[in-house]
């Protein structure tokens, strides 16, 4: 069963604690236990994966993230980090000293209640990301959160349900939001105005069953039903909106065929697909009164969604992962539709990088009469949709073509870079070309360099082959050009398009006002419902070009 | 004068700190920061007056305040100073402090019982509250406060809430048992007088109709009971039908409860045994066979692995997880495969951005890629390493590889091992990838000749670290011991590089010469040369070298002593080469800087000096373990990967043998459903004026899984056969043909309508505000109206069931 929960920074620093027992250890009782009992379990990631040299440094000494951990004889541990919010979340769990009771749930349980109840704070404060400072301030609202997602020592059964959460524990309003809800109101009013013909009727209905529903909603019994668990039957919105943002995450890796490191060919040829995948998830923000049934029809652009992961809402049975349509009755406020994952390895459309992504890149060595040059070109495709990209990051790696020969003796010097600027890291085997934080589509940026050594005389040292055929010579050898340019990583992000092409065909909303409490309006009064368009947004954590 | 100078001096003081305060609060309203800043300012008798304030906005404020000093671990403020000021709050009529006063008991309540248990009356009170929720919250507090002597009140109110009609609080009454039933170990024998009243209770709600209740019934069930699977007998059709609807948390406690059910109370399915062609019983043994596709089982077995199938788009990795579990133990591998839940397990890695969750699926792919190879073969490239991929996510992937090689793949996985051997920055990586090279070599002779050529190019063209050095020679080691014969080129051209780089790192080159020792009993001729060039360098070795050397020449002594004796019957020392060389090595060992390699000088020279020349034979020529394990054992396999895969994931897979006594009597059918209770029903006949449509319940659930069509009076009738009695339900689906009075009446617009998928009613409702009285007598109403409706519906039912055998 479950004991207690925290939630700590990025240094191990206590933000909250939730204590449901007069048995639950605080925070600092706890760290002392996990200290002593299993010190790895307090490494962090030191502040993120951004930092990728001390990260990497850290994964080079062997040091492992750990994410559980026991630390008595049926106490356990568990961590989970939120990538999206930057914070630990703990929990400790008593696993039964009952043999006959089964400790099987406890496998992945704690980590999936973590992860769901990290999410339900994002939802619930309608935020892309909870500050420390939301959680401090809203201390009260937090415990109260943690006490509807667990009951008893045990995750509570519809206790993750948006709807219910908000239903006890009421949001705050503050003043900010009085004024926005204004601000809104009168924009919805002037909206009104220019369209009087449906706009006003509308209104007028929906404030008259507005308050013929207050009046009637104090009899026992008319809460309890609810059409579906996941929605309140009495949600009265006034704004009937719906939104659906979609994101992808891809990482890839391609591998440059040997034939165009000695000659200029043209770019994006002979890249093989290695591996690769692309991530997708479908946000929705759902205002709908009454009790709508929206579908969404997704062009998958070929693709096989297989079995993406789906909101309990989606009818399953009419669902085909080849022509997909959703259909569902949405939660009302934010909630994640599907989540769904292309293999793009082995997948017979993707053929080449220029169909993933718009910024394709090439690389060259062994350039310059002395070959000790290189040549890396990004060409930001120009797209209709898409017009400019964010916080382009192109990673060099250099890899001494034989291992072990004084570092030292090289130096990597740009001649020509058309955009941005080029930091070199500290081992002298990176560097980062850096561009603005945004880049305009249709361009393409050059960037020349040279890889120096200290005595470069000879320099008609030239193939890899040469590398691995003369090895017993290697250490006589010249040191020429030792060094190559052997990877590239690109990272990106960009809206308006998704990488794979995946976009909304349709989104159909079927709103009636339904049930109780319009009592006296038609029955199935269909409102309009303002649809915002679709919001893409494409990330590329990592497309990596590699030569063998 | 003074004095009232000074009272004047006071007043003005008050009037100016109120004022200031008042603008506290006014400015709190304009931020969550500033609120923020505002409340930690109170000081603790500032706290303890708002706290008994009639001004209810103060109250909160306190509140939120004391909540917010445990929430933060703050030690300033001793919160548990204010216990009966807090307390006294639950009387407030604004839900959210009550609820906050009951964050505060559960953390103190036990430490001060007397004084909280004045606070249980005005709880009780809510239990009667017309709100759903209140009614809730007033169960979970009553339960939560662990004081002895509420036992017996929450007994009652439990046995009350029962019968509730909201669900919500059906599912409060489950969880209110659950502690009670978790409470019992730290209670006296004599006072655990209440377990058989939980089990009563138990029994009763498992019969309900409502999912949701169902969902915390088996959290319960769980906990408490899981070894009670004989309860599940009645209810087994029933909750397969509706494992849909159920809440992601109970469905994989159900789908281990019925995996456990099935092996105990369902006979084993046949299949034909491809080898023997005969009819055979699932086993645990099975899973070697190559494919055994047609396999039979019983129905109930089969409706609830079909059942299973809606799942693989579960959102939750848990229940795909053990989904896979159920067909891995109730099924074959090739249903596993069938049913393609091992593509979504692939998802739920891919799309998670746990750890825990990602090594623990990674796990179980490793797990079930051992198991039968074909489950991800096709697909293995998704496998390799991506940028991000770090620690013990590309060991664990690197480890699924090397499952998954073959025969058709062996070329691509190579050349990607290659790769990271050479350019991974990461030495764990490296580390692991030569590991798996061993796997590839397992696969042909050819593969194991080149990747041994391999690597000897690589050692010796790059200056490569330690570690890596050292895992070099491992797998070539471990290589050339399964069958040195076929290996003299490859042993030669290391003889060549342990001459050619002395400045090789020390662990790598005693590996080498271990190596070595071990060909003394293989190939004999090539050693005496090689020990010859040793004795030279032993001087400039390091430490492990120098133990190697030690050792290489004890283990040639040992053959040589080995081999006088059998041509000459004696040794005789003086005439040997190598006991010679031995003799100097020994001699120079014996003056070692290090003491570990001093002693082990005596120890190997004690066993020499002594002739006892059989203990050296078997000491330094026992046969090595070889690393060939290519079965597909699973026990080995477990074995191999003993570090790797954690304790729990073994226990998970523990595979639970099938019951072969299972009674199989023709006629009687144990899994005979049961009578629903549905709720709803009583509000509806006891309040005639106001009723509620269950048409969209049934509609959205109807939905969301076609084979149950959800509505559970459907179910029954399918299962009974007796599709046109549903006497259990009344739900008022325009499916029904049996209806209430009230829906008839209600239903007459949407009936016309009922073939289109969806129809929406208009109700009107009217209904009276009831006070609290009112309720109480219809509530007791309801209780007689639930027993005469259940013996009504019971006994009808079991005409029904009669009929059907």
């Amino acid at each position: 069963m479950y004991i207690s929960f925290y939630i700590t920074d990025s240094r191990n620093g206590l933000i909250f604690q939730y204590l449901p027992s007069n048995d639950a250890p605080s925070f600092k009782n706890l760290w002392t236990r996990i200290q002593s009992t299993c010190p790895q379990l307090g490494h962090t990631r030191i502040d993120g994966v951004e930092d990728e040299f001390i990260y990497q440094r850290i994964s080079e000494s062997n040091i492992q993230t750990y994410t559980h951990s026991l630390v008595g004889k049926d106490l356990e541990v568990f961590k989970y980090y939120s990538h999206t919010n930057n914070l630990y979340y703990w929990c400790l769990v008593s696993r039964s000293s009952d043999i006959t009771q089964p400790s099987h749930g406890f496998i992945m349980e704690p980590h999936i209640l973590m992860e769901e109840i990290d999410e339900m704070l994002l939802d619930y404060f309608n935020k892309d990301k909870i500050t420390v400072k939301k959680i401090v301030n809203n201390y009260d609202q937090i415990t109260l959160i943690f006490n509807c997602c667990v009951n008893g020592g045990e995750p509570m059964t519809g206790g993750m349900y948006m709807n219910r959460v908000k239903s006890i524990i009421p949001m705050k309003s503050d003043f900010s939001k009085v004024i926005n809800s204004t601000a809104h109101t009168i924009q919805n009013a002037v909206a009104r105005r220019q369209y009087p013909s449906n706009g006003q009727i509308d209104n007028a209905s929906k404030m008259f069953s507005s308050m013929s529903g207050d009046n009637k909603s104090g009899s026992p019994f008319t809460q309890d039903v609810e059409v579906v668990p996941w929605r309140s039957n009495k949600i009265m919105e006034d704004k009937n909106e719906f939104y659906l943002d979609i994101k992808e995450t891809m990482s890839i890796v391609m591998e440059k065929g040997k034939s165009s490191s000695k000659k200029r060919t043209s770019h994006h040829t002979g890249f093989k697909l290695v591996n690769g995948k692309i991530t997708g998830t479908l946000d929705c923000r759902s205002y709908l009164g009454g009790t709508p049934l929206v579908s969404v029809n997704l062009n998958n652009c070929g693709y096989d969604f297989g079995f993406p992961s789906l909101h309990d809402c989606v009818e399953i049975d009419q669902f085909d992962s080849k022509d997909t349509t959703l259909s569902f009755i949405p939660p009302n406020g934010k909630f994640k539709l599907m989540k769904y994952n292309l293999n793009l390895a082995g997948n017979e459309k993707v053929k080449n990088w220029n169909q993933l992504g718009i910024v394709s890149i090439d690389y060259m060595n062994n350039l310059g009469a002395k070959e000790d040059e290189f040549e890396v070109t990004v060409n930001i495709g120009s797209s209709r949709k898409v017009n400019k990209i964010r916080d382009l990051d192109i990673e060099l790696q250099f890899v001494n073509q034989k291992k072990g020969i004084d570092k030292s003796h090289h130096k990597i010097r740009i001649l020509r870079s058309t955009h941005g600027r080029f930091n070199q890291m500290a081992n002298q085997e990176r560097g980062n070309w850096l561009f603005d934080s945004e880049m305009a589509t249709g361009t393409t940026a050059i960037l020349r360099g040279c890889i120096e050594s200290q005595d470069s005389e000879e320099m008609s040292f030239a193939e890899e082959e040469v590398a691995q055929e003369e090895v017993n010579h290697a250490s006589k050898a010249t040191p020429g050009a030792l060094y190559k340019l052997n990877r590239v990583v690109i990272r990106y992000n960009h809206e308006g398009e998704t990488l794979s092409g995946i976009a909304v065909n349709a989104i159909k909303a079927d709103t009636h006002s339904s049930s109780s409490y319009s009592g006296n309006s038609n029955s199935s009064s269909n409102i309009k419902v303002a649809f915002k368009g679709v919001k893409y947004l494409s990330c590329v954590q990592a497309a990596e070009m590699r030569t063998y | 004068m003074v004095d009232s100078i000074s009272h004047l001096a006071s007043a003005l003081e008050s009037a100016r700190s109120i004022t200031k305060e008042a603008a506290a609060v006014v400015s709190s309203k304009l931020g969550e920061s500033s609120y923020t800043q505002f409340s930690q300012s109170l000081d603790s008798e500032q706290l303890s007056t708002y706290l008994n304030s009639r001004n209810s906005r103060e109250v909160k404020d306190a509140m939120k305040r004391i909540i917010a000093t445990m929430a933060s671990g703050d030690t300033s403020l001793n919160v548990e100073y204010f216990f009966a000021d807090v307390l006294k709050n639950i009387t407030s009529n604004d839900p959210k402090v009550k609820r906050l006063v009951y964050i505060y008991l559960l953390r103190f309540a036990e430490r001060d019982p007397d004084l909280a248990l004045l606070s249980v009356n005005s709880i009780q009170k809510l239990l009667n509250d017309s709100d759903q929720e209140l009614r809730c919250f007033a169960i979970k507090a009553l339960c939560d406060i662990k004081i002895q002597s509420l036992i017996p009140i929450m007994i009652h109110s439990l046995k009350k809430a029962v019968t509730d009609p909201s669900a919500l609080v059906r599912v409060e009454v489950v969880y209110g048992l659950l502690k009670l039933y978790r409470w019992r170990t730290s209670l006296d024998e004599d006072e655990v007088d209440f377990l058989d009243t939980i089990e009563t209770l138990f029994q009763d709600l498992l019969c309900d109709s409502e999912p949701r209740v169902i969902s915390a019934c088996i959290i319960l069930f769980q906990n408490a009971y899981p070894t009670k699977l004989e309860w599940l007998h009645g209810h087994f059709r029933y909750y397969c039908k509706i494992l849909k609807q159920l809440d992601s948390w109970s469905q994989s406690a159900l789908i281990e409860l019925l995996i456990k059910y099935s092996k105990t109370y369902i006979q084993a399915p046949t299949f034909i045994n491809p080898v023997t062609n005969k009819k055979q019983q699932l086993s645990e043994d099975c899973f070697s066979f190559p494919t055994s596709n047609e396999i039979d089982m019983d129905a109930d077995l089969f409706l609830f692995l079909n059942q299973l199938l809606p799942l693989r788009y579960s959102s939750n990795p848990l229940v795909i997880m053990t989904c896979c579990n159920a067909f891995y133990q109730l099924s074959t591998p090739s249903k596993l495969k069938d049913s393609r839940f091992s593509e979504a397990l692939y998802r739920v890695y891919s799309i998670s951005e746990s750890e825990g969750i990602q090594t623990t699926i990674l796990q179980t792919i490793l797990f079930y890629a051992h198991i039968d190879i074909t489950l991800f073969s096709n697909q293995f490239q998704i496998f390799f390493l991506l940028p991000e991929d770090q620690g013990e996510i590309a060991t664990f992937k690197l480890k699924i590889l090397s499952a998954l090689v073959n025969e058709m793949n062996v070329k691509e996985v190579l050349y990607e091992l290659k790769y990271y051997i050479l350019f991974s920055q990461t030495e764990q990586i490296i580390l692991a990838a030569v590991e798996m090279l061993i796997a590839c070599a397992n696969i042909s002779f050819e593969l194991e000749n080149h990747i041994m050529k391999w690597l000897i190019k690589i050692m010796e063209s790059n200056n490569l670290s330690p570690n890596v050095l050292d895992s070099f020679v491992d797998v070539i080691r471990k290589l050339i011991i399964t069958n040195p014969l076929r290996h003299m080129k490859i042993i030669l051209k290391l003889a060549n590089v342990l001459e050619a780089h002395p400045d090789m790192a020390d662990n790598a080159r005693a590996g080498l010469i271990w190596l070595f020792g071990e060909m003394t009993t293989v190939e004999f001729r090539i050693c005496p040369d090689i020990l010859r060039k040793l004795v030279r360098s032993y001087t400039i070795e390091g430490v492990e070298s120098r133990n190697a050397i030690l050792l290489f020449a004890a283990k040639l002594l040992s053959c040589e002593v080995d081999k006088q004796i059998e041509m000459n019957g004696q040794f005789n020392k003086a005439d040997s080469i190598i006991a010679k060389m031995y003799d100097d090595i020994i001699y120079l060992a014996k003056f070692d800087d290090e003491y570990d390699v001093r002693d082990r000088a005596r120890y190997i020279s004690s066993i020499f000096d002594s002739e006892k020349y059989q203990i050296a034979t078997l000491l330094f020529q026992a046969p090595k373990p070889t690393t060939r394990f290519k079965d597909n054992n699973l026990m080995s396999f477990i074995q191999d990967n003993e570090e790797t895969i954690g304790n729990d994931i073994k226990e998970y897979f523990n595979y639970i043998p099938w019951d072969e006594n299972v009674e199989t009597e023709e006629g009687s059918d144990i899994r005979k459903p049961v009578d629903l209770k549905d709720y709803n029903r009583y509000k509806k006949s006891i309040s005639s004026n106001s009723f509620i449509s269950k048409n969209n319940i049934s509609r959205s659930f109807a939905g969301q899984n076609s084979d149950s069509d959800a509505n559970i009076s459907k179910v029954n009738a399918t299962i009974t056969s007796m599709s046109d009695r549903t006497v259990t339900t009344t739900s008022s689906t325009p499916k029904y043909k049996l209806q209430s009075l009230d829906d008839f009446f209600s239903d007459v617009p949407a009936k016309k309508s009922s073939s289109k998928p969806r129809t929406m009613k208009t109700i009107i409702i009217e209904e009276e505000d009831t006070s609290s009285e009112e309720e109480e007598s219809s509530s007791e109403a309801e209780e007689t109206g639930t027993s005469d409706d259940e013996e009504e519906t019971s006994s009808s039912d079991n005409d029904s069931s009669d009929d059907s055998i």
